[in-house]
C-alpha cells in the first residue's frame, strides 16, 4: 500500500503546526534562559549563563531541585512496586472484588487535583504529617499509581498465557516463572509507566501545594512560589532545568527500550 | 514408586471437566501404552485441547482420575509433572534465543552447565537447527519455531509427550516433511506421545492408534487402518475420510438398492429391513455402462495427481469413486457408467442396536 504510508502536503502541514504549537513555548523559555538582561523578554539582543549560574547562587531552588528528583525517583519505584502484583491480579485471575481493584487504581484520574490535594490535606493533617517526605511521596503514589497500572496491564494483556503454562510444564514454579518469563516480557511497560511516573511526580504542582512545607518543597513548588513575589529570567532558566531532566530521563529510556517499541513488547532489535 | 504394566502406562479413569452448565469433556477413559503414538482427533471443540490440558496439570478435572506410571496426577502441580508440553501457538520465550528456549527447562532442573550445553546441543541436532542456536524466535519460520517448541520439550527428557496441533499453522508441504520429521523423532526418543488434531490424515499418517472424540467423549479408539476400515458409527465413518452411504433393503443374503440386486457379506446378511449401508471411495469400481451394477452418470471428475476423484450421480445419490491413476483418464463427464463392488466392502452404518 504505498500511496497509504505517505501523507498528504495537507496532513504534513497540519503535523507540523501541530508540533510547533506545542514546541514554541518550551523553545521560547529555553531561549529566554540565556538571556543577559534582568527581565523576561523576546526577543533579547546579548546571551550569556548569568541566569543559569544563578540556579547555582539559589540555594533554595538546588534543594528544591535534589528534593524533587529524590520524590519522583520514591514514587515512581514505589509506584511500580504497586501496580505490578496489581495488574497481574487483574490480568491473570478471576476473584471476587476484581471490578472493584480496578476502579479503584482508577479512581484518582477521576478526581480533580484540587479535590484531591484537599482531601490528603486533611488525611495527613490528622496523621500530623503535613508537610513531610512521607506525605508528599504518598500523595504523589495516589496521582501517579492509574498511569503506571494502565501500562502495566496493557502489556500483561498482551502477553500470551500459553507462554508461562510451556514455562511452568518445563519445570518452573510460580516464581520462577515471573521472574524469568513475565517480568523480562513486561519490563517495556513497567519501564515505560515508570517513566511517566517519574515525570509526572517531578512536575506534579497542585496536590504538592497542598501538602508543601519549607523544609520539603518540591521544585514546582519553589518555583510556584517565586514567581508569585517576582518574575526574572531565573523562572526560565529553572524551568529549562525542568525540561532537560525530563528529557534526560526519556533519553536514558530510549537507551535501553526504544520508546517507540516500548508498546510492541520486543526487547533486542 | 508403584510400578504399572507398560500397558497401562497412562490411564485416563472416566475424566471429566465442565465449565459451569458447559460440559467440555464427558467421561474419558483411555489407556495408553509406553512407547505408543496416541492420536487424539475429533472436530472443533469436542474437547481435545481441554483433555490435554487436564493431563499437563493446567485444568483439574471435575471427574475422574488421571495417572501416569501407576500414580494419581492430581494435586502435583504441572511443573512437577515432567511432561513435555508442544502448544498450536508454539509459546516460545521470545525474549531468549533458540538455544536459550531448549536450555530453560535444564536450567530449571539444575543441570550442570556443560551438561547443559551438550543437551541442548544434542537437542538442536534432533531437529536439524544447530545452525540457527543464536537466532530469536521472531526471525525464524513457522517450522523452524515448531521444531524449537519440539525440542525444548524433548530436552527434558519427559516421561510424557504432549502435542496440540503443533503443524496446523504450516502450509501443506511443509506440514507432511514435518509429519514424517515427528514421526522419526518419536521413534528414535521413544518418548510415549499424545497428539491432538482434527486433521483426519495427519492422526492417521502418525499415530499407533486413534482415538475418535465427539462432543467431549471418545467414540472409537483403534488402530488408524482399523477405525478407518470398520468405523463404529456413521460419524467415525465421516471423520475418517470419504464414504458413500447407500440405503438398502435387506433380505436374506442380499439387498435391493435402488432396485438392483446386490450379493451380502455373511455379517450383514443376518439383518433385515431398511438398513444403511457405507462404502469407501475407493472400494468401488467404475464399468461400462450395461454392466451388472449400480447405474449412473458420471457428473464430475477431479484430477489429483495420484488418483483421480470422480461423482457418479445414480438413484440412490451421489457416489465419490476414487480411481488409480493408470495414464488413462477415466470415463468422461456425462458419460453413462455403473458402480461395482465386493461384497465383503460393504459395512454397516447405524450404531449396533
Ligand atoms: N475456559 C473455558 N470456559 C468455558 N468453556 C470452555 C473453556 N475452555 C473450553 N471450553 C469449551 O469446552 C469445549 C471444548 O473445548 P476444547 O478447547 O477442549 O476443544 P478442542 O477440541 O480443543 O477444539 P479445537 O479443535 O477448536 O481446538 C468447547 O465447547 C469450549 O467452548
Ligand atoms: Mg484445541
Amino acid at each position: 500500500m504505498p500511496r497509504n504510508d505517505r501523507n498528504g502536503a495537507l496532513a504534513i502541514g497540519f503535523h507540523l503546526l501541530f508540533i510547533a504549537f506545542i514546541l514554541a513555548p518550551l523553545v521560547v523559555v529555553v531561549l529566554v534562559s540565556f538571556t543577559d538582561k534582568g527581565f523576561l523578554a523576546m526577543p533579547f539582543s546579548g546571551a550569556s549563563l548569568r541566569w543559569w549560574w544563578a540556579i547555582g547562587d539559589n540555594p533554595r531552588f538546588l534543594e528544591s531541585f535534589w528534593f524533587s528528583l529524590q520524590l519522583a525517583f520514591v514514587t515512581a519505584t514505589l509506584a511500580a512496586l504497586v501496580a505490578v502484583p496489581a495488574a497481574l491480579a487483574i490480568v491473570r485471575f478471576r476473584f471476587p472484588g476484581r471490578e472493584a481493584l480496578m476502579a479503584l487504581l482508577a479512581s484518582p484520574l477521576m478526581i480533580p487535583h484540587v479535590v484531591l490535594g484537599v482531601a490528603l490535606l486533611r488525611f495527613f493533617a490528622g496523621l500530623g504529617l503535613v508537610g513531610s517526605f512521607v506525605a508528599l511521596a504518598a500523595a504523589h503514589l495516589v496521582v501517579v499509581v492509574p498511569y503506571m497500572a494502565r501500562l502495566v496491564t496493557a502489556s500483561l494483556a498482551g502477553l500470551d498465557p500459553r507462554i508461562e503454562r510451556a514455562a511452568e510444564s518445563l519445570g518452573a514454579g510460580r516464581f520462577a516463572v515471573f521472574r524469568r518469563i513475565t517480568l523480562p516480557l513486561i519490563l517495556p511497560g513497567v519501564a515505560g509507566g515508570w517513566t511517566l511516573a517519574f515525570i509526572t511526580s517531578f512536575d506534579e504542582l497542585t496536590v504538592s501545594l497542598f501538602l508543601a512545607s519549607p523544609s520539603a518543597t518540591p521544585l514546582p513548588v519553589r518555583l510556584f512560589t517565586y514567581i508569585d513575589q517576582m518574575t526574572d529570567p531565573l523562572v526560565a532558566s529553572v524551568s529549562a532545568a525542568l525540561i532537560a531532566v525530563t528529557a534526560v530521563v526519556l533519553v536514558v529510556l530510549d537507551r535501553f527500550y526504544p520508546i517507540d517499541r516500548l508498546l510492541t513488547g520486543e526487547r533486542r532489535a | 514408586m508403584t510400578t504399572a504394566s507398560t500397558s497401562d502406562f497412562l490411564v485416563l479413569d472416566g475424566v471429566a471437566k465442565s465449565y459451569g452448565p458447559v460440559q467440555a469433556v464427558h467421561d474419558v477413559s483411555v489407556r495408553v501404552a509406553q512407547g505408543e503414538f496416541l492420536g487424539l482427533l475429533g472436530p472443533s471443540g469436542c474437547g481435545k485441547t481441554t483433555t490435554l490440558q487436564m493431563i499437563a496439570g493446567f485444568e483439574t478435572p471435575t471427574a475422574g482420575r488421571i495417572l501416569l506410571e501407576g500414580r494419581e496426577l492430581a494435586g502435583i502441580p504441572a511443573s512437577r509433572r515432567n511432561i513435555g508440553l508442544v502448544f498450536q501457538s508454539y509459546a516460545l520465550f521470545p525474549h531468549m534465543t533458540v538455544a536459550e528456549n531448549v536450555a530453560f527447562g535444564l536450567e530449571m532442573r539444575r543441570v550442570p552447565k556443560p551438561e547443559r550445553r551438550a543437551r541442548v546441543a544434542r537437542a538442536l541436532d534432533l531437529v536439524h537447527l544447530t545452525h540457527l542456536a543464536d537466532r530469536f524466535p521472531r526471525q525464524m519460520s513457522g517450522g523452524q519455531q515448531q521444531r524449537v517448541a519440539l525440542a525444548r520439550a524433548l530436552v527434558i527428557e519427559p516421561r510424557l509427550l504432549l502435542l496440540d496441533e503443533p503443524l496446523s499453522n504450516l502450509d501443506a508441504k511443509l506440514r507432511e516433511e514435518m509429519q514424517v520429521e515427528l514421526r522419526e523423532v518419536q521413534r528414535r526418543v521413544g518418548v510415549t506421545t499424545i497428539l491432538v488434531t482434527h486433521d483426519q490424515q495427519e492422526a492417521m499418517a502418525l499415530c499407533d492408534r486413534v482415538a475418535v472424540m465427539q462432543g467431549g467423549r471418545i467414540v472409537q479408539i483403534d488402530a488408524p487402518w482399523r477405525a478407518y476400515d470398520a468405523p463404529a458409527d456413521p460419524f467415525v465413518a465421516d471423520f475418517l475420510g470419504r464414504s458413500n452411504r447407500l440405503l438398502a433393503r435387506i433380505d436374506g443374503t442380499t439387498a435391493e438398492i435402488a432396485g438392483h440386486r446386490f450379493p451380502l457379506p455373511e455379517p450383514l446378511a443376518a439383518l433385515r429391513g431398511e438398513v444403511a449401508l457405507a462404502i469407501r471411495p475407493e472400494r468401488l469400481r467404475i464399468l461400462p455402462a450395461g454392466q451388472p451394477g449400480l447405474p449412473g452418470t458420471v457428473h464430475s471428475r477431479v484430477f489429483l495427481g495420484g488418483f483421480w476423484l470422480v461423482r457418479v450421480e445414480t438413484p440412490c445419490g451421489d457416489m465419490l469413486v476414487t480411481v488409480q491413476n493408470t495414464g488413462t483418464p477415466p470415463a468422461e463427464e456425462g458419460a453413462a457408467v455403473a458402480l461395482d463392488w465386493d461384497a465383503h466392502s460393504l459395512r454397516r452404518l447405524e450404531a449396533a442396536a
